[in-house]
């Protein structure tokens, strides 16, 4: 996360002063969304400011405001693996995007919609219709030039079928940015990158800058029904993205995908938000781990798990 | 992945259980987890310098001072290396190099007392030479793999399928965990590919985690086509994952366009001048999460270099 850095210039200018005692404060304010659930795994929403402990690399920190309010409007990207390896997914695809549509947008919250294989295109950007979201993947599934689409980081040199670590990033760093909403990537994908420029720890890191959760759902191939080394490796990286990054990750062969999407959309209505100022304000680039604990028994809680201090 | 805790000492304290068998006075168990962290040290030139005490350096995990337990340097400890080659397709044109860095290496940075391993890589992982002294075992290893492939890992998926060429990461992890698990001597992965991963089950974090584990720095040298103007996008990643694995384990990444055989012996003599240090965490939790580990010298001016962390298993 780039920690917002507040830069607090209070130059309170008296008309009759020659000299006007200027003021200058240096914050460094680090804001993470939580989800907290009991041990039945309910959403908990009743919890307090002093219930909350926040580490950041084993030190407890300072919390400047703890907040929980369930009407703030949501921004989610969807982003569609339609590489080779998920054609046989693309009618699903279609269909958990309606999913997701009809159970987990609601009024004033929008969506992006970003189809990717080794390019990666908007198929629709911001929007709070859900035909406008279902309009663009038909238009991404029939138009084969896709000419008409805008490219998110175009790169002509990258070949290979599936640039999952570099959509996550360039989506989250080129779209997800803005403050003042709740922010959520929802992938569909089996994970197997094999195009990007970007790692896994890139894409994290990107997500993580945007106080963005990762939603997964994993599609994957199996070939004569066991898994391949490239499954494995898919599985454990689309777990990653969401560990890392305070969301959750979905098998979409064992889930309701749609019961999955209006969970996550419910989970997401209720995060709380806390901000603190760290006490190690310094800017080295280094990885931050954080901690959250509820001091309240059986309290789950799940976030991001660091930031980067850049 | 046990044993991030490298080398744990589980000490049994069970002595008067054993000297009065009659008595029954409950045993006395301790169990002290030892996290060893070997580390180089270099001046501002980038001099390595060989006189650091233990009041000098402060240990630190997830921010926590550590209490150290013990400290030592030793020159004359004898070195275990693992060379791993990508034998991989993409790779094919630097084969010759790769045997005269092979050439190299033993001649420059292997010592009398000091052993290797050669381990080639594509999509299966095949064992040209155990450990050895001999250059003669390790280049006929190579010479025998790049003219005929015979998988010598079993893979790790149930039906053992890999696609593609380049198993980078599972080269990587399989060596660390089935060959530098040993405690007893310095050891070392040097690494020659061009880091373009397409076909592990392990990723970038797992095979950084088994170097960890191993407290086994990842020395590696970047072969890349550079014919293109600029770099693709799977160079610019290959490239950043052998930087990631050496930074991680404390070790360095060099491009083949630099000097290969200064490097290599530099790497050697680098190793012959670790510090090792091992500490008790103050958090004992085996909870499976990452430490951060970090070094640092009250001596201004040096630069400490060691592996980042460890996965408490």
């Amino acid at each position: 996360m780039h920690p917002a850095a507040i830069l607090l210039a209070a130059s309170l200018a008296f008309a009759q002063n020659p000299v006007p005692p200027s003021i200058k404060v240096d914050v460094t304010l680090v804001n993470v969304a939580f989800t907290a659930r009991d041990s039945r795994g309910r959403l908990v929403t009743d919890l307090t400011r002093d219930e909350i402990e926040v580490l950041e690399d084993g030190v407890v920190q300072p919390i400047q405001f703890f907040g929980r309010s369930a009407d703030l409007p949501l921004e989610f990207a969807i982003l569609l693996d339609m590489s080779g390896s998920q054609e046989r997914f693309n009618h699903e695809h279609h269909e958990d995007l309606a999913a997701f549509a009809k159970e987990a947008l609601t009024a004033g919250d929008k969506a992006l919609l970003v189809c990717f294989a080794n390019r990666m295109r908007i198929a629709t950007d911001f929007t709070s219709s859900a035909a406008d979201l279902l309009i663009g993947l038909d238009r991404y599934g029939k138009n084969k030039t896709r000419t008409n689409l805008i490219e998110l980081e175009p790169d002509d040199t990258r070949s290979g079928g599936t640039a999952l670590f570099d959509a996550i990033y360039y989506t989250a760093s080129l779209k997800m940015m803005e403050p003042g909403a709740r922010k959520a990537l929802v992938v569909f994908s089996d994970g197997e990158d094999n195009s990007s420029a970007r790692d896994v720890i890139e894409a994290i890191e990107a997500a993580q800058s945007a106080d963005a959760l990762i939603y997964t759902v994993r599609f994957t191939e199996f070939r004569h029904g066991l898994p391949t080394a490239r499954n494995r490796y898919g599985v454990t990286e689309m777990n990653r993205l969401a560990a890392d990054t305070g969301g959750l990750a979905f098998d979409a062969a064992r889930t309701d995908v749609g019961a999955a999407l209006s969970l996550v959309s419910a989970e997401l209505r209720s995060l709380y938000e806390i901000g603190f100022a760290t006490t190690n304000p310094g800017h080295d680039g280094a990885f931050r781990k954080l901690k959250l604990r509820s001091k309240r028994p059986g309290v789950t809680i799940r976030a991001r798990s660091g930031y980067y201090a850049r | 992945m046990r044993a991030d805790v490298s080398q744990a000492a589980v000490l049994a304290v069970t002595a008067s259980g054993l000297l009065f068998a009659q008595d029954t006075t409950p045993a006395i168990r301790v169990d002290v987890s030892l996290v060893n962290v070997a580390f180089a040290a270099r001046d501002a030139r980038g001099q390595i310098v060989t006189d650091l005490t233990r009041d000098e350096i402060e240990v630190f995990e997830d921010g926590v001072v550590q209490p150290v337990r013990f400290f030592s340097q030793s020159s004359d400890l004898p070195l275990r290396f693992a060379l791993i080659v990508d034998v991989s397709d993409s790779q094919s044109s630097f084969n010759r190099k790769h045997r005269l860095d092979v050439e190299t290496f033993a001649k420059s940075a292997l010592g009398p007392a000091d052993k290797a391993l050669l381990v080639c890589f594509g999509n299966q992982i095949l064992s040209g030479s155990d450990f050895t002294s001999s250059s003669r075992d390790l280049l006929r290893g190579l010479d025998t793999i790049v003219k005929s492939h015979s998988a010598l890992y079993p893979d790790v998926t149930p039906n053992g399928i890999r696609n593609h060429g380049t198993a980078f990461f599972d080269a990587v992890y399989q060596t660390a965990r089935t060959k530098m698990m040993e405690p007893g001597a310095r050891k070392a992965l040097v690494v020659f590919s061009d880091g373009e991963d397409n076909s592990s089950a392990y990723d970038i974090i797992e095979a950084i985690e088994a170097a960890q584990a191993a407290d086994a720095p990842v020395y590696t040298v970047h072969y890349s086509d550079t014919t293109h103007i600029s770099p693709h996008t799977r160079q610019r990643y290959g490239k950043i994952e052998m930087s990631r694995l050496a930074e991680e384990t404390g070790g360095i990444a060099y491009d083949s366009t630099t000097n290969v055989a200064k490097a290599l012996a530099e790497v050697s003599s680098e190793l012959r001048s670790l510090y090792e240090l091992g500490y008790s965490p103050t958090n004992a939790a085996r909870d499976g999460s990452y430490r951060k580990i970090e070094l640092r010298s009250k001596r201004p001016g040096i630069v400490i270099r060691a592996r980042r962390g460890y996965y408490s298993r």
